[in-house]
């Protein structure tokens, strides 16, 4: 399959944080969520991609080419979403639209104006009187109108309402349906990530602490409720667990040897991305 | 490069920092380069070694012009662009996106700011030397050290600003440039100007033309300099 997205080994550092050899792929044709808590590192990598840092080392591949050599045909097609406005507030869309119109060959006028049409944009107001959630649309309608064939949204969906979230994700899933486009997308709301990814992506305190589909990483690990016991005595097998008075429960990957060691003192549940995420952020302060 | 530079200047032009400096300053400007004028004409009629002593205590408010008017050309930059004061490295994203490769990122920026030292150049010269050609029409000896010292002083300001947006580019994208400017276009041309004045580098003589000239090369060495270095910067940090 065509690798759209490589990352490899790459660092970056500052004074208080590093982003410590973060390596993973994105395969045309698909959605990767980008999920961690706040300061994990999602979007330093995302602008590492976007080549707005210089990495110290590693290698960024974008359509299979450097990402700092290549910048100005990489970033031809790419539709980039960023979690706060960066357009100019005294201008109206529509100037917006024709100021940065021609700077892409591909820019579609048209599907500008029906994607307007269809998130309610009026392109005659101006970008400062909107609120934050049409600004984010607004944002989107710039980064698709060009049709790119690689979406990086870095945390799109945080200040829109339910249903047009809902309506984004629809339009992303319809938007990659024909194999041709891929979206990297970081954000907080899992749920939205659960709808849409087909590759989940963990970050944590700068590392990737797990790439891999959706469907594997839910299929690998199991929430596991037992006794407190029971949690105690095979501690080594979670990722990490917490008790109550009323027992523990705990994220585990090797869940078989438990499954059949205590079959019927144990409840096994399907995670969410949000558990997977508590719970490897956890690693290291263990509850009980 | 081009269309960034037009992007540059409508963003300007529309920003609402911009429009909130630039129309009282232009009037401010206005006013400020008009007594100066008449003073100058008046002067000189009298006493024409005088008259150029005396145009010095114009100069305060022309600096004060000059860094409000760079101010205001990069202020843009470091408030239209940001929807909110949380996140501070908005600044200047929306450029780096673009399919624009950096050398052509970096060369329009210088042009953008020598587009502003220019108008701002030809703000400042333009009244004197329209001044100078009606008076030598009218048969009145004009001070050509004046013209010299304008011209001198100016110089060293369009330059410095072009130096500044070198350094600019290079180093601080957005942060520093508001203070940096405010502090270079101030300080360039009283201290320009006291240079000027006491003739320490000749500016009667040659050193009118000499000094900025020697200050463009060094600024141009600077500019290939950075120019080798620019592909690893942080565009956006």
């Amino acid at each position: 399959m065509d690798k759209i997205l490589e990352l490899e080994n790459v660092t970056k550092e500052y004074k208080n944080f590093k982003l410590d050899n973060i390596s993973f792929s994105l395969e045309k044709g698909y959605i990767m969520g980008l999920v961690g808590p706040n300061g994990s590192g999602k979007t330093t990598t995302i602008k590492l991609i976007m080549n707005l840092l210089s990495k110290n080392s590693g290698e960024i591949k974008v359509f299979g080419l450097d990402n700092s050599l290549d910048e100005k045909a990489i970033k031809e097609r790419i539709g980039f979403v960023y979690d706060d406005n960066i357009y100019p507030l005294g201008l109206k869309l529509s100037k917006i639209a024709l100021l940065i119109a021609p700077f892409y060959k591909t820019w579609n006028q048209e599907l500008f104006n029906q994607y307007m049409k269809k998130f309610q944009l009026d392109p005659q107001s101006s970008l400062e009187k909107l609120s934050k959630g049409m600004k984010t649309k607004f944002a989107i309608v710039m980064a698709l109108s060009h049709k790119p064939d690689l979406i990086i949204m870095d945390e799109p969906t945080s200040g829109l309402d339910p249903i047009f979230r809902r309506e984004l994700l629809e339009m992303l899933q319809e938007i990659i349906e024909d194999g041709n486009c891929s979206v990297l997308f970081s954000s907080h709301i899992t749920s939205d990530l659960e709808k849409i990814a087909d590759y989940i992506t963990f970050m944590d305190k700068g590392r990737v602490v797990l790439s891999d589909t959706y469907v594997n990483i839910v299929e690998n690990y199991r929430l596991v409720k037992a006794s407190e016991e029971i949690i105690k005595k095979e501690r080594n097998k979670f990722l990490s667990y917490r008790c109550n008075s009323f027992g523990g429960e705990g994220l585990c990957k090797n869940w078989h040897s438990l499954q059949n060691e205590y079959p019927d003192k144990i409840v096994l549940e399907k995670p969410t991305i949000e558990d997977i995420m508590y719970y490897i952020s956890k690693r290291e302060e263990v509850e009980c | 490069m081009l269309k960034l530079v037009k992007m540059h200047f409508v963003i300007m032009i529309h920003s609402p920092k911009s429009k909130a400096l630039l129309f009282p300053l232009s009037i401010f400007a206005f006013f400020t380069l008009i007594s100066a004028v008449l003073f100058y004409i008046d002067m000189i009629r009298r006493d024409s070694s005088i008259a150029s002593f005396n145009i010095s205590m114009f100069f305060p408010l022309w600096s004060i012009y000059i860094f409000s008017l760079m101010a205001a050309a990069n202020g843009y930059s470091a408030t239209a662009e940001n929807d909110s004061k949380k996140n501070s490295t908005n600044d200047g994203i929306m450029d780096n996106i673009l399919p624009v490769g950096r050398r052509s990122y970096f060369f329009a920026r210088v042009l953008f700011t020598l587009c502003n030292s220019v108008i701002i150049w030809c703000l400042i010269l333009i009244p004197f030397f329209i001044t100078g050609i009606i008076l030598k029409s009218m048969g009145v000896l004009v001070d050509t050290d004046f013209f010299k010292l304008l011209f001198f002083t100016t110089s060293v300001v369009v330059v410095g600003g072009v130096g500044l947006s070198i350094i600019y580019v290079a180093w601080k994208r957005g942060k520093k440039v508001l203070e940096g400017g405010i502090i270079l276009y101030t300080i360039l041309p009283i201290a320009s100007f006291f240079i000027a004045r006491s003739d320490y580098l000749g500016i009667s003589a040659n050193g009118w033309i000499i000094y900025p000239a020697i200050m463009a090369m060094v600024v141009l060495m600077l500019f290939l300099w950075v120019l080798n270095r620019i592909q690893g910067m942080d565009m956006a940090d």
